[in-house]
């Protein structure tokens, strides 16, 4: 019962951040969403990438933030919030995506992996630095292009002599959908631990 | 039992040290004024209180429990800047507030909204600096939260309003035995509703008491008159203010007392008499 209550009381407050989001930043969350129904990970690297910078980061480069510390949430909850808030919009589109596209189950699976891989690495990278007191977004769009660099050198065929191992977790690239899902959920817990650490809580 | 105690906060920005060793406490059903002038770090000791602004060093309990996010329930805030969340209503915040404090009094609030004439489908943004303190105010006396923090509270204010804030302070303390510690630079109308108070300069408290201790170990006495036993705080014009309980010159005013310890030479000296108990 008591946890129950507890779940409760939780949702109940992750509704209330999500409302005010929506209420807040309707344009442009309208938009992005829009973006993200387009079937092709180029597009929606992008729209995750402006999605992850108009949330949780936007609020503390604005230095509103402020307003939701002075309130009954802890930054573990925010983060949380902000990251569940994105995959439901991230998996809503993508299966949207899917419903019009002939293609197997698995092939569908893999496009929500590849998905849900760029999300968690774009919204890791974004919060880490925003944490860090940085600029979120400009780090995140220089970590894309770097990734999408790196990641597009030589190959990712093993048995290739050219084969490139960091194209295999290149979240950008996903030359192994397992292991660059992995990896990117390795950034987002780094950021996680970092953005309660630096702002001083355990 | 204290509702707040603050010990040995100290936070610095960007290489500058904006507090420093700050100590003091708040009883409960107290209310305490944080004082000083502008940029003394008034609002940055609130905001570490609540962890909104990372604190460096430095401890924060709050009914007798070390601060962390769960007690936030029993706190509420009301801002300096009176900033509010783009685009949304009055009804919003209602909800917000309603949904995230457990001991929301949905009569309290409604009867403010009534009596001030607001409508829940006004945007937040659109009212006044004046509104929006009132309604803040209201919105954080209607938590039902055990202790409240305000940043200049008064500021913006029309004289009634002021006036009415005032008395729903003093009743939220003395009728609902809640707490409230805020921030301040208006001396001259302290007394009407604090009942102890810090001073605070550059990063430093110099001095907290409750009022009417720091009235009986004061005196002001005029220039030429004779001093013995006391300690010189500051000379105000033709007056000085000493720290003494010798029956010599007049008791005096709490602006007289404040406005002296700003000017102090000594500033640098942490005088503390109300007592932040050791664990």
């Amino acid at each position: 019962m008591g946890n129950y209550a507890d779940f409760s009381k939780r949702l109940s407050k992750m509704e209330v951040y999500i409302q005010k989001e929506l209420k807040e930043k309707t344009g442009r969350l309208v938009f992005l969403t829009l973006l993200l129904l387009i079937p092709s990970l180029f597009i929606k690297t992008i729209a995750i990438l402006f999605l992850s910078a108009s949330l949780l980061a936007y609020d503390i480069r604005h230095k509103n933030a402020e307003l939701l510390y002075l309130l009954p949430f802890s930054k573990k909850e925010l983060y949380l919030y902000n990251l569940i808030f994105l995959t439901i919009l991230v998996v809503t589109t993508s299966v949207i995506n899917q419903i019009f596209i002939e293609t197997d189950m698995y092939s569908r699976l893999i496009f929500m992996l590849n998905s849900l891989t760029l999300l968690l690495s774009i919204c890791g990278i974004t919060m880490l630095f925003s944490g860090l007191g940085r600029d979120g977004f400009g780090w995140a769009i220089f970590m894309v292009i770097l990734d999408a660099i790196l990641g597009g050198l030589g190959s990712s065929d093993i048995h290739a002599f050219n084969f490139n191992p960091y194209s295999l977790i290149s979240f950008t690239h996903q030359g192994n959908a397992v292991l660059s899902f992995l990896t990117s959920c390795a950034i987002c817990l780094l950021s996680y631990l970092i953005f309660i650490r630096k702002g001083g809580e355990n | 039992m204290y509702a707040l105690q603050v010990k040995s906060l100290s936070k610095q920005i960007d290489g500058k040290q904006i507090l420093s060793d700050i100590n003091f406490a708040v009883p409960q059903g107290e209310i305490l004024a944080l004082v000083g002038p502008n940029g003394a770090g008034k609002t940055t000791t609130l905001k570490c209180i609540m962890n909104a602004v990372p604190r460096d060093s430095g401890e924060v309990i709050v009914f007798d429990r070390p601060f962390d996010a769960s007690l936030k329930i029993d706190i509420a805030f009301v801002t300096e800047d009176r900033r509010v969340f783009d685009n949304l209503r009055l009804e919003d915040y209602y909800n917000m507030y309603k949904t995230l404090y457990p001991s929301w009094n949905d009569q309290f609030f409604k009867n403010f909204l009534s009596k001030y004439g607001f409508n829940l489908e006004q945007e937040m943004q659109k009212l006044s600096r004046g509104q929006k303190t009132i309604i803040l105010s209201i919105l954080a006396l209607a938590t039902g939260a055990k202790l409240i923090i305000m940043d200049e509270p008064t500021q913006h204010l029309d004289p009634a309003s002021r006036y009415e804030l005032i008395h729903l302070i003093k009743q939220y303390v003395n009728e609902m035995g809640g707490t409230i510690l805020l921030s301040s630079h208006e001396i001259f109308e302290l007394e009407e509703y604090a009942t102890s108070f810090a001073i605070i300069k550059n990063g430093r408290i110099l001095y907290t008491d409750t009022i009417d201790d720091a009235k009986h170990k004061h005196r002001i006495v005029r220039l030429n008159e004779n001093i013995r036993n006391a300690r010189i705080v500051a000379v105000m014009e033709d007056e000085i203010l000493l720290r003494t309980q010798e029956d010599i010159g007049e008791y005096p005013r709490l602006n007289q007392i404040i406005v002296g310890y700003l000017k102090s030479a000594e500033e640098g000296s942490i005088v503390s008499d109300m007592q932040v108990p050791n664990e």
